[in-house]
């Protein structure tokens, strides 16, 4: 690593903020991300399929929330620098048509392992004051 | 035979292969072709509760993915990844690696492809039109980077059954050109058993 992005371990604290975001989510979102992905799943673009299948409409995929999670934790760690990264779908996002869905996202730090070097950043992911996922942790290695 | 140890069930495989390939088009998933084809007879599948001996099968390894500078920008603008590593080589460069940096879910992209051949697999069960995604989760050896052709590997670990849900969790093995591990990727599904 000629200049490595990763954060330095050296003064980081539990419960620090490291990075925050709010991001906007709109139909137009979601198709990016089905082709992005390549999840043409029609829950994320066709109301009449999502509400078949018992939803309220269309909804954001769950893979295009951890998605931006990932980003508001690289943000801060640098490209590349996030070694393990999972989370619990426990909510889906409706995303209504026309309009937006905001989805914000606080990454904290929630403990450090000195002997690895590393930082779990816990995030905090929330649409209209709920929380969409659950045990969202990423570990960042750090310099 | 020989030519085909790695693949368990070259039938289903084959069979998958296409499912693949509509989906990838975009044109329909699988409940979606499960609504169109009820007509046409191949309802099957919504008759049959997720099947627990399926654990331990093992899918793969599939047609190499070639990761490429299009797709990680395209991707990274679609999660909203800010970093110039995913957009720009001399960036990439500069921090050390050998092309664009990949945002660290890209590797869903391989990742869902592999677990499309579980969730077709009429052995298993999965009836698509009851799946909601549970939990998923990324360990990475390093990341991916733009040139890095990956193939992977996916096992069924686990299928959890309980008050009419099942949970069918996979794991998907990455490793590039040279067989080096990169990625695993573990999804768990859940799916509904009521009718």
């Amino acid at each position: 690593m000629t200049e490595s992005t990763s954060p330095s371990f050296a003064g980081l604290e539990v419960g620090q903020l490291v990075a925050e975001r709010e991001v906007a989510v709109t139909r137009d979102t979601l198709v990016r991300y089905a082709g992005a992905s390549g999840d043409f799943n029609p829950i994320h673009y066709n109301d009449v399929v999502a509400e078949s299948v018992g939803l309220p409409g269309v909804i954001a995929h769950g893979m295009l929330t951890m998605g931006v999670g990932a980003s508001v934790v690289e943000e801060w760690a640098g490209a590349g620098n996030v070694s393990d990264y999972q989370v619990r779908f426990t909510r889906p996002i409706p995303v209504p048509n026309p309009g937006e869905a905001v989805v914000s996202v606080r990454a904290v730090i929630g403990a450090l392992d000195e002997e690895r070097r590393t930082a779990r950043v816990d995030l905090t992911v929330e649409h209209d004051g709920v929380k969409v996922l659950g045990r969202a942790q990423a570990v960042v290695d750090c310099a | 035979m020989m030519a085909r140890a790695s693949w368990r069930l070259p039938a289903v495989s084959h069979m998958a292969s296409t499912a693949a390939r509509t989906w990838m088009w975009g044109r329909s998933w699988p409940h979606v072709r499960h609504e169109a084809g009820a007509e046409q007879g191949f309802a099957r599948l919504a008759d049959v509760p997720v099947n627990p001996d399926a654990v331990g099968r093992e899918y793969g390894p599939f047609e190499p993915y070639e990761v490429t500078r299009v797709k990680i920008r395209e991707f990274a603008d679609a999660v909203d990844a800010m970093s110039g590593a995913h957009y720009d080589v001399a960036v990439a460069r500069a921090e050390g690696y050998a092309d664009l940096v990949a945002p660290s879910t890209f590797a869903v992209i391989i990742a869902q492809k592999a677990e499309f051949h579980v969730v077709v697999d009429p052995e298993v069960g999965v009836d698509f039109s009851k799946v909601v995604h549970a939990e998923e989760r990324f360990t990475h050896v390093r990341p991916l980077v733009a040139g890095d052709v990956i193939s992977a590997t996916i096992h069924i670990d686990a299928i959890k059954q309980r008050a009419g849900i099942s949970m069918v969790t996979t794991r998907a093995e990455l490793a590039d050109a040279d067989g080096a591990p990169v990625s695993t990727v573990v999804s768990t599904l859940a799916v509904r058993e009521d009718a």
